[in-house]
């Protein structure tokens, strides 16, 4: 329990009188929010509803110190365009801002990352807060999204999980790609083309693997996917052109599973989110400002302190001039790059509950591109081999496209988006080829590579909010299988933010606090 | 032949389709419990809420339950985002205006074809589908009988199919031709042992995922499939009936989506070993006329 979760008030003279008002309307406030309390008599401290095991208890009674942030700054602003702005004047067509509008200096909800997860939040938040009920801002480093993890994604759709939440997840994101024509289209505005392909994901197990597959079948069809199992000899029937050698178990997905086109839907929620109202700002984040706040002692709690609270975000455009956005809820939705922008709202700075830093940090994952005339036809799935290598046909002409998660000691540098074609070479060929004698004779085509927002944690999305920063949600850190969450994630943040709790899929294991308290939640496979 | 059987015989029979039905049901059951890092601790957990997730919990700074005078007037849910999606609830525009018509025919599309898991369990999955597509304008044709029953145009009544469970009734054939038939309604024609012929001429709501719906659910039976004239499927659509390996016929046409038709056509012949695709021209007439003249 916090005892002492916040630090002593230093009070400054302007915060002293807010002090003095509490002290003196403490009677009301009491009838009003308690019990009237007429004595001073020590209260017992009021027991946690859950037991806290020993060694994590005396973390928690350490002090959160949130460090200080950024300065205050004041934007210079010249004295005759500010005599303007009053009257309301100038502002409109600013050239240096993204979209033409005058920049804009509040809001009600922040969303800092414009790819698939905040253009996905920012739709959900504000088709329930429709014109004017809430104000959302998306701020995007790069509209033209040239290094985003959305875009350069494979965009596969599948529930072959074995939690259940990223099932669900994965369940609802197919149900909104088929309604996604119908709900991202708008007066004069033509619905997302997602161009779905529904050939399904196979999944291939050795003997060690096979308990593993048959426990996260049983779970699947539990939860309504339509997943089939196939012994090694029907596999063979099947599909003709694999070889089943090592391979003693395989689970194909027969319905809602393939690959679609991720720059549409992007592009979907994106345009539909505007045409709602929702500002995208072309911005980098570079700081953090906060407000201290009061916490009113409260007997039986804990003394009274200083909270220091999440208030306005700096941001730097293009041009370099930094300008100041205050939010009253902010979300962290910028991807790979998630984990150093929480840094500069002191998460991993601090201690106590800022001690811990968001785990997400970006890895580069090559995806090649070859043509094998010999390969399998039509109903080629997207293939995971036992070894980790993946393969699927990209479009009629006899392409596929295959790729590999490298090894902890294989990992390539992040630093820019080059491709090594001897990763393909050395460990995605000869696993490929091996599967499919049909992919000995290939040529390989292109290559590309991007960034994966890899969780070092446990690979699973971070969804919820902050328990220190209450007013800072998160909707990272997916790990390579975050496109196809994306509409479900997407609700559950306006859930968070307009009901204060899950009301459809309850993700309360995906929150921050399992960093905190140590306990991995993790995935059997990952592609 | 309307067959009547008694109250026990009937309860016994429905049953044992409950049971048989929730193979792949469209509810979500309990989820069996999923991987968590085992650490140990003596009085980990609090009691569950729910079934087998264990969840973990940092204490709250404020605790909730607070005893108020004016409780009366507070509540839990948060008032103010409804009230804004109240009044903006239709926009009195021409565009707002249709939009809220369409939605309205919408849901009562939805509505009347939703998946309902009694009549499942109680008429069991092949006599359910037949009364669902027959009520809505369907024909459905039994294993083992000649005549397509379909409903009569003057009553509401369909008194050539049972009303009770009747084991001897496989479906065989459905004729599915200019029925308003979607996705959701799809989910009715589920769990059918043996669908060998399927019509859905001229649905207009049938589109890609109803195919990956129809190729994911009779993918081992079905022989014979005729899509002319749904204008939503496009050529992703018909390459995912690949997966049916038993099919014969395939009838198509009218399909102003599908750009590469043709040659999804012939990869699919070159995938399923029997099939014949009719509606198809592949090569142009007019082009080999003149060399025919000339020789």
């Amino acid at each position: 329990m916090f005892n002492r979760a916040v630090t002593a008030a230093q009070l400054k003279p302007w915060l002293k009188f807010n002090y003095i008002l509490k002290n003196v309307t403490f009677t009301v406030r009491s009838f009003c929010n308690s019990c009237p309390r007429y004595s001073n008599k020590d209260d017992e401290p009021v027991k946690p509803s859950i037991l806290v095991p020993e060694d994590f208890q005396a973390e928690l009674d350490g002090e959160t110190y949130c460090p200080p942030l950024a300065q205050p700054i004041k934007p210079h602003v010249h004295p005759i365009k500010k005599s303007f702005d009053l009257l309301g004047i100038t502002g409109r067509n600013d050239p240096k801002t993204h979209n033409n509008l005058y920049f804009p200096r509040h809001c009600d909800i922040l969303i800092i990352g414009g790819g698939i997860m905040g253009c996905s939040i920012a739709y959900w938040l504000k088709q329930r807060g429709h014109d004017n009920g809430l104000r959302v801002i998306v701020v995007e480093q790069d509209p033209s999204y040239t290094r985003a993890s959305t875009v350069l994604s494979v965009g596969g759709l599948r529930q072959q999980f074995s939690l259940p939440e990223n099932i669900e997840m994965s369940l609802y994101g197919a149900e909104f790609l088929r309604k996604s024509k119908k709900l991202l289209s708008g007066e004069g505005l033509e619905g997302p083309d997602v161009q779905f392909h529904p050939f399904g994901y196979l999944f291939l197990a050795t003997e060690k693997g096979a308990d593993q597959l048959i426990a996260n079948h049983k779970l699947q069809t539990s939860l309504g996917a339509k997943i089939q199992l196939l012994s090694a000899n029907k596999l063979k029937q099947k599909f003709p052109w694999i070889n089943t050698d090592g391979v003693e178990l395989a689970s194909l997905g027969l319905e809602n599973e393939g690959w679609f086109d991720p720059w549409s839907l992007l592009n979907g929620f994106r345009n539909k989110a505007l045409e709602m109202g929702v500002e995208f700002v072309k911005a980098e984040t570079v700081g953090f400002e906060t407000q201290e706040t009061i916490v009113p002692e409260q007997p039986g709690i804990g003394d009274s302190g200083c909270y220091h609270k999440l208030k306005r975000v700096h941001v730097r455009l293009h041009d370099g001039d930094i300008r100041t956005i205050d939010f009253s809820k902010c979300v962290m939705a910028a991807g790979a790059q998630s984990g150093k922008v929480s840094k500069l709202a002191g998460i991993g700075l601090g201690t106590g509950l800022l001690r811990n830093a968001l785990p997400v940090e970006p890895r580069k994952r090559y995806v090649y591109c070859f043509h094998a005339p010999e390969g399998p036809g039509l109903d080629c799935p997207l293939t995971v081999d036992t070894t980790g290598s993946y393969f699927r046909r990209e479009g009629l002409g006899g392409h596929y496209v295959a790729g590999k998660s490298p090894t902890a000691n294989e990992e390539p540098g992040v630093a820019n988006l080059d491709v090594d074609y001897t990763f393909f070479d050395q460990q995605v060929w000869p696993d490929v080829a091996l599967r499919v004698p049909g992919f000995e004779n290939i040529k390989l085509k292109s290559a590309w590579s991007g960034y994966y927002d890899y969780n070092t944690f446990d690979q699973n999305g971070v969804i919820g909010i902050h328990p220190y920063h209450t007013n800072f949600l998160f909707a990272t850190g997916f790990s390579g299988h975050g496109l196809q969450q994306a509409p479900a994630v997407g609700r559950a943040i306006m859930e968070l933010v307009l009901e204060g709790k899950f009301l459809t899929i309850d993700l309360s294991r995906f929150a921050f606090d399992r960093v905190i308290a140590n306990q991995p939640v993790f995935e059997q496979n990952i592609v | 032949m309307a067959i009547s059987y008694s109250r026990l015989t009937h309860l016994r029979l429905a049953e044992k389709f409950r049971r048989s039905c929730t193979s792949i049901s469209s509810q979500r059951p309990v989820p069996v419990s999923s991987q968590i890092s085992k650490i140990d601790h003596k009085k980990m957990m609090k009691p569950e809420k729910k079934e087998d997730r264990v969840i973990y919990e940092l204490p709250k700074v404020y605790v909730e339950e607070n005893t108020t005078g004016l409780a009366l007037f507070s509540s839990n849910t948060n008032y103010g985002i409804k009230v804004i999606e109240v009044m903006n609830a239709i926009k009195f525009t021409p565009y707002g205006l249709r939009q809220t018509w369409d939605l309205f025919q919408e849901d009562k599309l939805l509505r009347s074809q939703i998946y309902i898991k009694e009549r499942a369990e109680f008429l069991g999955p092949e006599l359910a589908t037949a009364h669902f597509l027959c009520f809505r304008g369907g024909k459905v044709r039994f294993h083992g009988q000649e005549d397509w029953i379909t409903q009569d145009p003057d009553s509401d009544m369909l008194t050539s199919l049972p009303k009770f469970y009747v084991e001897s009734y496989k479906v065989e054939a459905a004729d599915c031709s200019k029925m308003t038939l979607i996705y959701e309604g799809l989910e009715n024609m589920k769990n059918m042992e043996n669908l060998k012929w399927l019509s859905l001429e001229g649905c207009p709501h049938i589109d890609d995922w109803c195919l990956d719906r129809i190729s994911g659910e009779y993918g081992n039976t079905l022989e014979y499939l005729d899509i002319r004239n749904c204008h939503r499927v496009t050529d992703k659509g018909i390459a995912s009936l690949s997966k049916m390996k038993k099919l014969k016929t395939l009838i198509l046409g009218g399909h102003p989506e599908a750009k590469n038709l043709e040659l999804v056509c012939l990869m699919l012949e070159d995938i399923l070993p029997e099939i014949t695709i009719r509606g198809i021209v592949y090569c142009d007439e007019s082009l080999l006329k003149p060399s025919e003249a000339k020789e």
